[in-house]
């Protein structure tokens, strides 16, 4: 929860803990990632269609039910991936992942409502201390960006026979995929009051969006073939980010906590290539040469404050900018054509603004009772999209969090369970307004590794 | 004591919980003025069938046919000569073998007819003199035969035609009837048409060669059969007709034109429609059977067919291809994944379809025959109708 918890059990890595961790992850994967990616992979907003896709940026499941936003926010149960600062101090080595479920209610101006359930991996997180509190290491598999959308429309083809009926059909208009960042990078205590790391990112995925046409009902719909035109757009790029913290004790009231971080992402030039294929039932052609080109990320840079007046409570407020009028592609995506100088009018400045709240009534008493061991967290989050599909129309995301942070057997282990929700866009003209809810759970693992016990 | 929580457990319960709402989808039109018409309605259209022409026929290998025999002079299709050549398969009986063969017969079972059903006919039968494979065989390939043992009139409706072999004959083959190297002394016999308006089926079932000593008897059941089929047709052919005709030919080829939208277009059906020229008359008592299954091939380089859909004639005289293997078939060649030369109708062979030809009536052989209505028609040309959905809307 915060920098005063302190775990206090030690013990060596063993081939049980290995074991363990193993297992853990295994499941996870087998439970959380591999049924979600096997039902719908594009029943999200619809927003998520525009550009690379509706960006994501998971820092840790505290700080996701803390506003979404926490620069500063510097824990030994969890590390913060938007900040490398926070790096350097760790004590246990971590393993941390997440599945989180969304509903998203869709409605048009028409009043006309649609709702859409996905699941996605949060993602994987592993850190841990080079040298205890001085200076620490993390890897983390995370999502970059999502696309994930479905429309469908049902309409009938008149056959031109008088005694046929006319055949129903459907065309699902959907995307799926997005970018994925793994991130590996070492935090650096470089005296107590100022801590710094850095990060190399690799930012991956392929982005399909569609179209789908379908024949239903039974009969003649047997004769017909189900079409499926796509692009598969295959992107990979690399990027760096460099952080920094600067805490103090004792600023305001006695062993309170101040901290201040930063961060700040490179811009980054994704090579990509784009492949159009037809598709019947089970069959895939390409369609045409593959299109290559680049594409052209900003740099993003992110602040925040984290105050901590005492183990039971903690503070956070940052923000992120991301100067994304800036952006390039040599590759139309929605939303944007490179050949079209009216995209640069769909393009605003990502902003995004975040606060947040935690509770633990118990504090550092490892020994209180449950309740008063689990960690209560609110936070509201604001966020202006960095693209539109209308000129001139910020698409802006408000959202309130909250979680539950459930102690475990094991001092260092948390179970997460968060809950967001929120609304996105307005229901005016094409645009639609999301109201959103997201049910994320995610296992936060810790435990002493790579350390000889003192004692036989 | 303190109470604590099993993670992975907890985790897991959890995640299925949010795994099973993952199933509450209600996807509709809402939102479709962000994605924009991007098309992908399929509308209907049509192509050319052109070069509609005959092709030659190609028997089929190692099909268990029947033997026809006979001759008929269609007045409309022409007239089709059959010369029925089959052999018999030896039965080991040492009772038999060490006997006499006192007399022996010919059992024939007509199972099939084309022509006069009124009239007699008369075939003769001839001994095969030389050693014949029934597969690879041209539509009208001979072989040497003796003179003819004897001539024998039936009706085609009788049940059992049976032939009795003159004494001379059955004196001449006794050891050759008892002998162990039956398979390589005897070669079989021919049918030969000698007078009537028919061609008739024979067998393969409930027909042998029946011979008896003093003491035993056995029945060769029919073993493999040949007919050698020469076809002529009249000059007064009905025009703007194409006739596919099974084990004499002609077969049917052409292909389809597609135009530009089309090719540039995702293929969700196809339909290929082949009107049949079902008034053609004829005589009381005379019968016709026609062909009622085509199959529809595509020819690829180097002539291999890839058989792409079946048609039956329906109620409204038409053979109607259409499936959804067709379709991705077509699809595939318009891609450039799938290279037809051109395409074939054909009657149904045991290489595609072994089980269910019995049940199509085709096997054993037949000569049925079927009039195509060709390009030259006034409204029942043959015609392609798609349902397609452009690609670059």
């Amino acid at each position: 929860m915060s920098a005063h918890s302190t775990p206090c059990r030690q013990h060596s890595i063993s081939a049980a803990n290995l074991l363990r961790f193993v297992v853990f992850g295994v499941a996870w994967v087998i439970v959380g990632v591999l049924p979600a990616t096997a039902q719908q992979s594009s029943d999200g907003s619809l927003y998520s269609r525009f550009g690379i896709g509706e960006l994501r940026s998971f820092g840790s499941s505290q700080m996701q039910a803390m506003g979404d936003v926490g620069f500063a926010l510097h824990s030994l149960n969890y590390a913060n991936l938007t900040n490398p600062g926070t790096w350097s101090d760790q004590i246990l080595t971590r393993a941390s992942a997440g599945f989180t479920y969304q509903n998203v209610s869709i409605r048009n101006a028409a009043g006309d409502e649609s709702r859409l359930g996905s699941g996605y991996l949060n993602g994987v997180q592993f850190s841990f201390p080079i040298s205890e509190r001085r200076v620490g290491a993390a890897l983390a598999f995370v999502p970059y960006s999502k696309v994930s959308y479905r429309v469908q429309i049902e309409e009938e083809l008149d056959l031109g026979d008088p005694d046929a009926a006319p055949q129903p059909y459907t065309i699902d208009f959907e995307g799926s995929g997005g970018l994925q960042s793994i991130t590996g990078g070492l935090g650096v205590r470089i005296n107590r009051h100022l801590s710094v790391g850095a990060a190399l990112n690799g930012i991956f995925g392929i982005i399909e969006n569609g179209r789908r046409t379908s024949f239903i009902g039974g009969g003649a719909s047997t004769e017909f073939v189900n079409t499926n035109v796509s692009s598969s757009t295959q992107l990979f790029g690399l990027t760096g980010t460099f952080g920094v913290l600067a805490s103090t004790v004792g600023l305001f009231r006695n062993n309170d906590f101040f901290s201040v971080g930063a961060a700040f992402t490179t811009p980054a030039t994704l090579s990509g290539e784009r492949v159009r294929t037809l598709g019947q039932d089970l069959d895939r052609d390409t369609l045409d040469a593959t299109l290559r080109g680049d594409v052209h990320l900003p740099w993003r840079v992110g602040a925040g404050v984290a105050y901590q007046p005492g183990p039971s409570w903690a503070f956070i407020l940052g923000g992120r900018y991301e100067p994304w009028t800036n952006f390039e592609s040599d590759l139309p995506f929605p939303g944007y054509d490179p050949a079209d100088p009216g995209s640069a009018e769909r393009l605003a400045d990502r902003i995004q603004l975040g606060a947040g709240v935690e509770f633990m009534p118990a504090g550092a008493d490892q020994l209180a009772p449950f309740l008063s061991r689990v960690a209560y967290r609110l936070g509201i989050n604001y966020d202006r999209s960095y693209i539109s599909p209308v000129a001139g129309r910020n698409i802006q995301t408000l959202a309130a969090t909250a979680g539950l942070s459930l102690p475990t057997r094991s001092s260092g282990t948390r179970l997460d369970i968060n809950l967001q929700v929120g609304t996105r866009g307005t229901a005016d003209g094409v645009l639609v307004r999301d109201v959103f809810y997201r049910v994320s759970a995610n296992v936060n693992i810790g435990e002493r590794w790579f350390q000889t016990p003192k004692l036989r | 004591m303190k109470r604590s929580l099993s993670p992975v457990v907890l985790g897991t319960v959890v995640i299925a919980l949010l795994i099973g709402l993952t199933a509450c989808d209600d996807p509709s039109n809402v939102g479709l003025g962000l994605v924009g018409d991007q098309g992908g309605r399929p509308q209907l259209a049509t192509a050319s069938v052109t070069a509609f022409e005959r092709d030659e026929y190609r028997r089929p290998e190692n099909i268990p046919e029947r033997v026809l025999a006979g001759r008929v002079v269609d007045p409309v299709i022409g007239t089709v000569t059959a010369q029925g050549y089959f052999d018999v398969t030896p039965v080991s009986s040492s009772g038999f073998r060490q006997g006499t063969v006192q007399s022996a017969e010919l059992r024939l079972l007509p199972t099939y007819i084309y022509g006069d059903t009124t009239a007699e006919l008369t075939l003769s039968v001839r001994p095969v003199l030389e050693e014949w494979s029934d597969s690879g065989l041209p539509i009208d390939t001979s072989f040497s035969v003796d003179e003819v043992i004897r001539e024998f009139t039936f009706h085609p409706s009788d049940s059992l035609v049976v032939v009795p072999l003159p004494s001379e004959w059955v004196a001449a083959y006794d050891e050759v009837l008892r002998s162990s190297q039956f398979s390589e002394q005897f070669h079989g016999f021919r049918l030969d048409y000698v007078s009537g308006n028919a061609v008739v089926g024979i067998g393969p079932t409930s027909t042998s060669l029946f011979a008896r000593t003093a003491s035993d008897s056995v029945a060769l059941p029919l073993g493999k059969a040949y007919s050698a089929l020469q076809k002529e047709e009249p000059p007064n052919f009905p025009a703007g007709r194409l006739p596919v005709q099974v084990g004499v030919g002609p077969e049917a080829r052409f292909i389809i034109e597609f135009d530009d939208e089309i090719a540039s277009s995702a293929i969700n059906s196809i339909s290929l429609t082949f009107h049949a020229d079902t008034s053609v008359p004829a005589d009381p008592g005379f019968h016709r059977p026609p062909l009622r299954v085509l199959d529809l091939y595509g020819i690829v380089e180097g002539g291999g067919g890839v058989l792409l859909s079946r048609g039956n004639l329906d109620d409204d005289g038409r053979f109607v291809f259409r499936s959804s293997v067709l379709a991705r078939e077509i699809q595939g060649f318009l891609l450039g994944r799938r290279t037809f030369q051109h395409f074939e109708l054909r009657a149904p062979s045991p290489a595609t379809t072994p089980n269910d030809l019995s049940e199509l009536g085709l096997l054993p052989a037949t000569i049925n025959t079927i009039l195509l209505f060709d390009t030259s028609a006034a409204e029942r040309v043959p015609s392609a109708s798609l349902t397609i959905t452009p690609i670059n809307e």
